[in-house]
């Protein structure tokens, strides 16, 4: 349990993947325009994140590993990320179509997210069981959408601030983005080393 | 606060001014003598239209009616004196003036003679025909709130003498001359209302009336429970006091009925009470005129229909170019009308010092002190970023703005002067036009599927009209058959 | 194989799943003015609504619904609130169409035209607008054979 919890609050807080480690800046910056949106995207993300990392595990493991295929760990891990972009699509156009087009490109584009490549890279070099593994997805996942939900809040406010016409937009977005990183960095004190 | 039995703690928000009203109830309740000319719109504060019941040119006596609504959404408005009656313009008058004589002739009145034993609809029919509105400034017709009573009794009546805009004091000065009117007048209202409870609130700082009005509950035989409410603006709004009373919140939609509780001012109760014991019409009231450009600040006895500014000659103005604030000095507004008149819900004039010039609101600091004096608990800090950002959709998402009184707190608080409450009042008004075109929409949008739908209709049943005529046996059948003998025989 | 029998399922499922739901379109068609005017190029509010969900049309083609109509879709949407394209026509004020009633010759084209049916009248029998249903669509102008249909404006304020 105290493991369990550990692996969540490092993957989220501690090594957020985006504030921290800097991957999936793509969707970060391109969902983060409304709030439910956003919300939509971070759970659509953390569907694939867990399932993906699920897998990969799975499959480096029982597969890649003892056939020694270690070189075809890339594409497998790509393939595997699509097959479950797609299927979240399928369901995602079933549950809530206006979610769906709101979301519009971003969702096929969670397959190049790098936040989710690099998470199945980056479990590979932990020795996570499976379940352990699920939970490093979720943990992960959940600092997306976390950050992902309050950046989108921040951006909503910005539009009606009397923002520096040169700052309106992106800019003011990617310095709000920067000063989130800081604050995050203050998570680092939680887990002493 | 006091800890007597009877008070209560404040409402949430709001803010401590400190009342002006000593002065004012010193100087008693002094009469206007009865001005050359009086006034009267024919559209009501909600945009009802009236039409006049007495020709352009015609003797009135005091008390007779001379405007009636044509749907009963509006109270009829009665002569202020007697005199003759001139319109405003011939063909749809805007206004009626009486050019008053004074002969001070009055109609009969005709008044109920055993009130708690006449059935409420009765009663509720003479308090319609004396034109009762609300005179705590909202001007809603009593009548109205009475019959929406009958179809949802309320359990408790309250009394709103708190009046809590701090240079007004008609509803004091009335209440401490009219005790016996008040209490009687409150035990019609319960048997018409069904109410059993009856509360009687007003400000704690008013220790005179208190005590008076504390004795003659305890020697009344029925039960009345006065309460001393904490002097804070704005408690005396009607959402705020049932709040605070009951500890019921109402919001936008809906009204203090639907929490079992009804609510009239004291002024109000007494126009009732007349109209049902002596059968008088409303036809006068008392106005506080005060302000820091008024020299002698007093209680005014007037007739309905004085034009303002004989109000504000006689208590003194010494500062002639101010354009006057008709309401209180929280919630007054300033009119554009010339000639503007006594209505039945003006309760105050108030003169400010300069010509208001609205200083140059600086940006927002998001201090947040708005939201701690809201006495609606809203964000108006929030409200006015997605107001001034003209995020209407946002806005009505929201849905907290129709929850503002517009009491006009917030914008005493705001250190960089924002007029926050003007901003509300316009973003009511864009949301208010938003929703009706939507509806329109709608409707259109009904109206043209049920057009398809016919045009549908009649498409197939024009289509099994032509079915129908190519059956066996049709004309066209017969017809066929003719031209294939006519071919056999011209063939063989 | 592994893979190729994913794909298989991914298709399957696509297939199953795929009902056209009409719940995205009724979302946009609520937001639209309903005065099936076709400035917008579809022959009518639903048809319009329909080709922003399908991706064919773009939010800024509505002439009668304005800019409001633009900021509420793009809200919907999440996409950019743009300003109206004027190609497709301007906003106008309100107005309501009223019949010259001595031109009137009881033709009853005006009448087949409105989307409303707010036009009152028969054949040979004076033809009238109904002016709290008229929604400004100007439809009826144009078949009018003796053009005594003009549009003006009404007092009510708009949202603009």
């Amino acid at each position: 349990m105290k493991d369990a919890l550990l692996i969540i609050v490092s993957a989220a807080l501690v090594n957020n993947f985006v504030l921290m480690k800097f991957l999936g800046l793509c969707p970060f910056m391109g969902v983060s325009k409304q709030q439910n949106a956003a919300l939509g995207m971070g759970l659509a993300t953390t569907f694939v994140l867990v399932l993906a990392s699920l897998s990969s595990t799975l499959l480096n493991q029982y597969l890649l590993i003892p056939f020694g295929l270690g070189y075809l760990r890339t594409i497998v891990f790509i393939v595997v990320i699509a097959a479950l972009v797609q299927l979240t699509e399928i369901l995602l156009r079933h549950s809530s179509p206006l979610l769906h087009k709101s979301l519009g490109i971003y969702l096929p584009l969670i397959t190049t997210n790098c936040a989710v490549l690099g998470l199945v890279l980056l479990s590979t070099h932990t020795r996570y069981n499976w379940l352990e593994s699920i939970i490093y997805g979720f943990g992960a996942a959940l600092g997306f959408a976390l950050v992902l939900t309050l950046f989108a809040n921040l951006r909503e406010r910005l539009e009606t601030a009397d923002v520096p016409q040169p700052f309106k937009g992106v800019p003011i977005a990617l310095i709000t983005a920067g000063l989130m990183s800081v604050a995050f960095m203050g998570f680092s004190g939680l887990i002493p080393h | 606060m006091n800890s007597s039995p009877f008070s209560i703690k404040p409402v949430k928000g709001g803010v401590y001014i400190t009342p002006q009203k000593q002065q004012i109830l010193q100087r008693g309740i002094q009469t206007l003598q009865l001005q050359k000319r009086l006034f009267f719109p024919l559209t009501d504060q909600r945009g009802q239209r009236r039409k006049p019941t007495v020709d352009h040119n015609s003797l009135v006596l005091k008390g007779q009616q001379i405007a009636i609504s044509s749907n009963r959404q509006s109270v009829p408005i009665h002569a202020a004196s007697s005199g003759i009656v001139k319109y405003s313009e011939i063909d749809n008058p805007q206004q009626l003036i009486i050019e008053t004589d004074d002969k001070h002739l009055t109609v009969d009145y005709f008044p109920v003679n055993n009130p708690l034993q006449t059935s409420p609809r009765q009663l509720i029919k003479y308090v319609e025909q004396a034109g009762v509105t609300g005179m705590g400034g909202a001007g809603f017709p009593a009548h109205l709130k009475l019959q929406a009573a009958l179809q949802q009794p309320p359990t408790t009546l309250i009394l709103n003498a708190v009046e809590c805009d701090p240079y007004t004091a008609c509803d004091s000065a009335l209440l401490l001359d009219n005790l016996d009117w008040v209490f009687d007048g409150a035990s019609i209202i319960k048997h018409i209302s069904g109410a059993t409870r009856c509360i009687i609130a007003i400000e704690d700082h008013q220790t005179e009336i208190l005590k008076q009005l504390q004795r003659k509950a305890a020697q009344s035989d029925k039960c009345f429970e006065v309460i001393a409410v904490p002097t804070k603006y704005p408690s005396g709004s009607e959402q705020q006091l049932v709040e605070s009373l009951t500890g019921q919140t109402i919001n936008s939609t809906q009204t203090a009925l639907n929490v079992g509780v009804i609510c009239f001012n004291i002024a109000t109760v007494i126009a009732i009470y007349r109209a049902i014991t002596v059968g008088e019409p409303v036809v006068q009231r008392i106005v506080t005129v005060s302000g820091p450009s008024i020299l002698q600040p007093s209680n005014i006895l007037v007739a309905i229909g004085t034009p303002i500014s004989k109000l504000i000659e006689a208590c003194g103005n010494f500062n002639k170019n101010i354009t006057p604030i008709i309401g209180g000095v929280m919630m007054g507004q300033t009119t554009s009308i010339s000639n503007a008149a006594i209505l039945k819900e003006t309760y105050s004039l108030w003169m400010p010092e300069l010509e208001i010039d609205p200083a140059q609101p600086q940006p927002c600091i998001r201090c947040g002190d708005c939201a701690f004096v809201c006495p609606s608990h809203l964000q108006p800090q929030s409200l006015y970023r997605l107001a001034e950002a003209q995020q209407w959709n946002q806005l009505q998402q929201d849905e907290t703005l129709p929850n503002c009184i517009e009491c006009g707190a917030c914008d005493l608080v705001c250190p960089s002067h924002i007029p926050l409450t003007q901003a509300f009042v316009q973003a009511k008004q864009h949301i208010n036009t938003i929703k009706q075109s939507q509806h329109k929409a709608q409707h259109a949008r009904q109206r043209y599927l049920a057009r398809q739908e016919r045009l549908e209709k009649l498409a197939t049943l024009k289509q099994k009209n032509i079915n129908k005529r190519k059956k066996p046996g049709g004309v066209h059948d017969i017809i066929n058959r003719i031209k294939n003998k006519v071919d056999n025989n011209t063939d063989s | 194989m592994l893979f190729a029998s994913c794909g298989g399922l991914l298709g399957y499922l696509a297939q199953r799943l795929n009902k056209q739901s009409g719940q995205l379109v009724d979302q946009i068609d609520r937001l639209l003015p309903q005065t099936q005017c076709a400035q917008c190029g579809y022959p009518g509010c639903r048809p319009y609504a329909q080709a922003i969900a399908n991706g064919q049309a773009d939010i800024n083609q509505c002439p009668p619904g304005g800019q409001q109509t633009i900021a509420a879709l793009a809200q919907l949407l999440g996409a950019d609130s743009t300003p109206l394209n004027t190609q497709f026509g301007e906003t106008k004020p309100d107005q309501v169409a009223i019949i010259t009633e001595s031109q009137c010759i009881g033709c009853t084209l005006c009448i087949k035209a409105c989307p409303v049916n707010a036009i009152l009248g028969a054949s040979q029998q004076m033809h009238t607008v109904i002016e709290q249903e008229c929604t400004g669509c100007e439809l009826c102008i144009a078949p009018c054979p003796v053009d005594c249909i003009n549009m003006v404006p009404v007092a009510s304020s708009q949202y603009e």
